[in-house]
């Protein structure tokens, strides 16, 4: 027989409970071997709440939260306390094997979801840098399994109009095909009162071709090639002192995201080997009113190219009651960026000559423009390579993992800041006229190059005891965030040196303002799962304690009220709970219910100015909850049926800030649709946040102003769907 | 932290090198030496019989050959000048016992030694040498600790150092009120002027009060003296306008300063900042209580572990 055929009959190679051939997605579980705690959310469920790209997941898979603000751009991912608004993420992201290595690039819509899997807890023996919170497994649908045509139109409120079209099928009896493209559109809910524009229309174009070559039994390879295109205006944030959102300048974003993987899957006599080679390209301008306000302080514009490339290369055996597998990957990215900062006539008022002139009546100083521009650019490399082993052996009920990873990590930035500016300092006379006391100009041009180099052994150890009814396991795991350069930060170094050669502000290291070390965790979890009532229940616990260090924090430095550092200053301590159930109380009914409970807290956080330890960790939520309910009526009305789903989405309360002073309470979003499918076609009638609830789902402050973003209103639409 | 522009012009002007050389050949006998140079310094003579004025000048240059194997050093001094127009273009003394301390400091003392210089037939008697360096690295630039003392012929006692100095150390202001404010980030910059005898002192990152903002101001015309035995005093009897930026900021008056320099271990500064809110904004004046502020920096070149200092 085989080995892939023998393969198939005890491993999960891909993560789904049923199999006809090997997949290749999330090649690296095994059911014996994977304990830990996982949302599976099929393509019914993805088809049913309207679920396009991973910001719809929130929720639905306890302790996982992704708040929808901002932009395509912002894809601030929290799990079990864990997250980052800033630079690297917690939870790494897959589709079809291709590693998203960039955050930025994760919020995109994907016409034909197969499934989502959110695997909760470190990753990060098998998949290294950026896993300490989970991985997302997004798999599209495979031309193997389904040929035709596949369409899908929808309209919805806000002029909401997405359009899709697919086909599957098989070119000859070794090769598959499937060719996807989409467009969505829509207008934003908000409105800009300033200039009386909508902000948050949006536009995206993707397409996707998947092309699989299975010649034989022992060989598969699978390429998978995407292009999307977004375009995005506004970002609707409100300053608190205003009624509502109000700014002077452009703020959007566009963005190119190219991808291309090959997965090659050989299966030995002895052994599996898969190799998923990856090439992405990412190209995107950001524009932004930097202060949000009706007045002229600043804008930003961030315009990038990115190239990353990875390989991941490991094999896969089993002898007996041990299971190995073993691997090694490497990556490299590099990233050039163009970042300039605008000053602007209010700017230049109110943060540079005020600030100065408060202090000195008898010679205040003038700027000689009332624009300037401090200018950015960046060349960033990263490079990586590591080696990593798991050993499961399994002795009887019991199960043993032990695995290893080695990364190291070699980060560059190549900066090059300049300005040409400068003032005129006047002195006033008594007769209270003026004359010119001196002229000073204000030069910059700054060029170098910092780099990092970190290397991190990430062990794991696992015990599970399976039973037929379901499974109990404890684990332990170091995990860790990335180290690098922080881009954002360098507005920061230009002021401060602005204020330097004026004479004013802390004088500090460039390296030690932008430059920040990875971020470690160890990872303690016990979690059990079941399988009652005959498969009509199914049933998982987990509890968690997460103790993380060194944590990427930005920070006032020693004695200052301006100007801020990142750092690795912190230590974390998340402990909570994760319930979730599946219960198909009757053959019509089907409950789903999902619950997280986080609490994070500072365990060791001095900012400079104040000490945050016990207060809550921001932006993470402290529950999450996930009510569903699915009734099929089981009336077939000339060929139709129609589902009912009825489900609330909650999360909070959310601490906006390191004090915890400002705060979401628990809010919670109904949803629900009524599905009738024909064998043919689908029609799905839906409504979102039907209650119009009211919740912030971001919150900032920026020279001196708070800042939110209001949560979407209600929303009702179409989907038709139609399977040829 | 970097003081970018202070620095690097002062660093223009104080040029330290060190050159190595070490044989171990079988075939020769051992030996390690190593040659620094101190070059823009000030000395300060004066005449132990009192007959004749001090001198305070700069230009002296010392090159220094440690020899490590020997455990001497062999210096020369150039552009040394006496009272009564004594000038000697290089004089050279060699062989000076040289030691290094458990803090890492080169220090070199003799007494009775023969000095030759070039032109000059007489050599001239050192009766007593010592010269004392420490290093230092402040924010990667050299800026080494030195004392350097010696008595000429009987007559003459030498004093001097380098022309400029940093300090770094613990700076605590206390209000009028008895609040207390410590910190550790300004850095102090020491440049003397032997031809006018003022002093002026940089204090980069200043920050007296929590709410102030980090500045970088100068005092500028603080009237120094050097006595025999390595202390520079500086005392200003006059209210002091410190300067941003080359611009004057009267709302912030300097006066009662005076500080003590030990060529040695260090600096202690102290002086009173008042708020004249006459030359600031309202809305800026009024975020400022608490004045005058009496500043006190204790600035030793070398930092006492926390096991030391018990």
């Amino acid at each position: 027989m085989p080995v892939v055929a023998a393969a198939q009959s005890d491993s999960l190679v891909n993560g789904h409970r049923l199999l006809r051939q090997v997949e290749v997605e999330g090649v690296k579980q095994t059911i014996r071997s994977d304990a830990m705690a996982v949302t599976d959310i099929s393509q019914a469920m993805v088809n049913r709440l309207g679920i396009s790209a991973i910001k719809d997941v929130g929720e639905i898979a306890p302790n996982f939260y992704m708040p929808d603000y901002g932009s395509r751009m912002t894809s601030s991912v929290y799990v079990r306390g864990l997250g980052s608004r800033m630079d690297q993420p917690v939870v790494g992201l897959q589709v079809d094997g291709v590693p998203y290595l960039n955050k930025d690039a994760f919020d995109f819509d994907i016409f034909d979801i197969a499934s989502i899997e959110v695997l909760r807890g470190a990753r990060a023996t098998l998949n290294g840098r950026n896993s300490m919170g989970g991985r997302i497994v997004v798999t599209t649908m495979s031309p193997w399994q389904t040929e035709g045509v596949r369409a899908l139109v929808e309209y919805g409120r806000f002029n909401s109009l997405r359009g899709g079209a697919g086909w599957y099928g098989r070119l000859s009896p070794t090769m598959a095909t499937a060719v996807t493209a989409q467009y969505s559109a829509g207008n934003g809910p908000w409105r800009n009162s300033h200039t009386n524009e909508r902000v948050g229309d949006n536009r995206q174009a993707d397409g996707r071709w998947k092309l699989s070559w299975r010649p034989n039994t022992w060989l598969s390879l699978t390429n998978t090639a995407s292009l999307s295109e977004a375009t995005q205006d506004g970002y609707p944030y409100r300053s608190l002192e205003l009624p509502s959102i109000a700014y002077a300048d452009t703020c959007s974003y566009r963005r190119l995201l190219f991808a291309d993987g090959l997965t090659a899957v050989f299966a030995g006599k002895r052994m599996v080997v898969t190799s998923t080679t990856s090439f992405q390209y990412m190209s995107d301008d950001m524009r932004l009113d930097q202060d949000f306000l009706p007045d002229d302080y600043f804008t930003l514009r961030q315009k990038r190219h990115e190239f990353t490339f990875s390989e991941d290369m490991f094999a896969k055996g089993s002898r007996g009651s041990y299971d190995w597998l073993g691997g090694v990957f490497v990556f490299s990215r590099s990233t050039d960026m163009h970042a300039p900062v605008t000053f602007k006539d209010t700017g230049i008022s109110e943060l540079i000559e005020d600030r100065r002139n408060g202090f000195n009546v008898e010679n205040p100083i003038e700027w000689f423009t009332r624009r300037f521009t401090l200018g950015s650019d960046f060349e960033i490399g990263n490079t990586g390579f590591a080696l990593y082993h798991q050993s499961t052996y399994t002795l009887g009920d019991w199960v043993f993992d032990a695995g290893v990873r080695w990364d190291i990590e070699h980060s560059t930035l190549s900066y090059h800041s300049y300005c040409n500016t400068g003032y005129n300092t006047w002195h006033i006379l008594p007769d209270g006229s003026r004359e010119l006391q001196s002229r000073t100009p204000v030069v910059i041009d700054d060029r170098d190059r910092l780099s990092q180099t970190f290397n991190e052994l990430l062990p794991k150890l696992t015990i599970s005891w399976h039973r037929p009814w379901g499974h109990i396991y404890a684990d332990i795991t170091k995990a860790y965030k990335a180290g690098g350069f922080n881009t954002q930060m360098f507005s920061d170094v230009l002021q401060q040196r602005i204020m330097n050669i004026m004479g004013m502000g802390m004088q500090y290291s460039l390296d030690e303002i932008v430059s920040y070390k990875p971020e470690k965790s160890w990872n303690y979890e016990l979690g059990a799962s079941a399988s009652l009532a005959g498969g009509c229940l199914d049933l998982s616990a987990t509890a968690f304690v997460i103790d993380c260090r060194d944590q990427q924090l930005t920070v006032f430095p020693d004695g200052s009220t301006t100007g801020r550092i990142m750092t690795n200053a912190g230590r974390t301590l998340s402990r909570g709970l994760e319930l979730s159930a599946d219960w198909a109380a009757l053959e019509q009914l089907k409950l789903r219910g999902a619950w997280g409970y986080t609490k994070a807290t500072f365990t060791e956080f001095n900012n400079g100015i104040s000490d945050f330890s016990g207060k809550r960790v921001p932006y993470a939520p402290a529950n999450t909850l996930y009510l569903g309910a699915v009734w099929t009526p089981g009336v077939d009305i000339a060929g139709v049926r129609p589902v009912l789903d009825v489900n609330l989405r909650c999360a909070g309360d959310i601490y906006f800030d390191e004090a915890n002073t400002v705060r979401q309470p628990f809010y919670a979003v109904p949803n629900c649709s009524l599905t009738l499918n024909a064998e043919h076609w689908s029609m799905r009638l839906w409504g979102e946040n039907i209650s119009n609830t009211r919740y912030s789902t971001f919150y900032f402050v920026s020279i001196g102003n708070a800042f939110v973003q209001q949560s979407r209103p209600w929303s009702i639409g179409a989907t038709l769907r139609l399977r040829i | 932290m970097k003081f970018f522009s202070t620095l690097t012009a002062i660093t223009a002007g104080l040029a330290l090198c060190f050159s190595l050389s070490s044989c171990n050949n079988s075939d020769q006998p051992e030996e390690f030496k190593v040659q620094q140079q101190i070059t823009d310094s000030f000395i300060h003579i004066s005449d132990l019989s009192g007959m004749q004025s001090e001198m305070n000048y700069k230009g002296v240059s010392y090159n220094i050959i440690y020899d490590y194997v020997e455990a001497t050093a062999d210096v020369t001094i150039k552009g040394l000048k006496l009272p009564g127009d004594q000038q000697f273009p290089a004089l050279s003394i060699t062989k000076i016992p040289f030691k290094v301390t458990n803090d890492g400091s080169r220090v070199l003392e003799g007494s009775n030694l023969a000095a030759t210089s070039t032109g000059f037939a007489e050599s001239q008697l050192f009766n007593s040498f010592k010269m004392v360096v420490s290093d230092r690295l402040i924010d990667n630039y050299y800026f080494p600790a030195v004392c350097i003392e010696y008595t000429v012929n009987s007559t003459y006692k030498a004093t001097g150092s380098i022309l400029s100095q940093i300090f770094v150390g613990t700076t605590v202001t206390t209000d009028i009120n008895g609040h207390s404010f410590s910190n550790e980030t300004p850095a102090y910059v020491l440049e003397l002027d032997p031809q006018t005898m003022k002093a002026a002192l940089t204090i980069n990152n200043a920050k007296f009060i929590q709410s102030m903002p980090a500045q970088t101001m100068t005092f500028a015309g603080i009237p120094y003296t050097v006595s025999d035995n390595g202390i520079v005093t500086l005392e200003s009897t006059e209210t002091i306008i410190p300067t941003i930026n080359k611009v004057e900021f009267k709302a912030f008056p300097i006066s009662d300063l005076k500080a003590e320099y030990n060529l040695t271990t260090g600096m202690n500064l102290n002086f009173v900042c008042s708020i004249d809110k006459s030359q600031m904004k309202p809305e800026m004046a009024d975020k400022i209580e608490g004045s005058p502020f009496t500043v006190n920096a204790k600035l030793p070149f070398i930092k006492k572990s926390s096991n030391e200092a018990q």
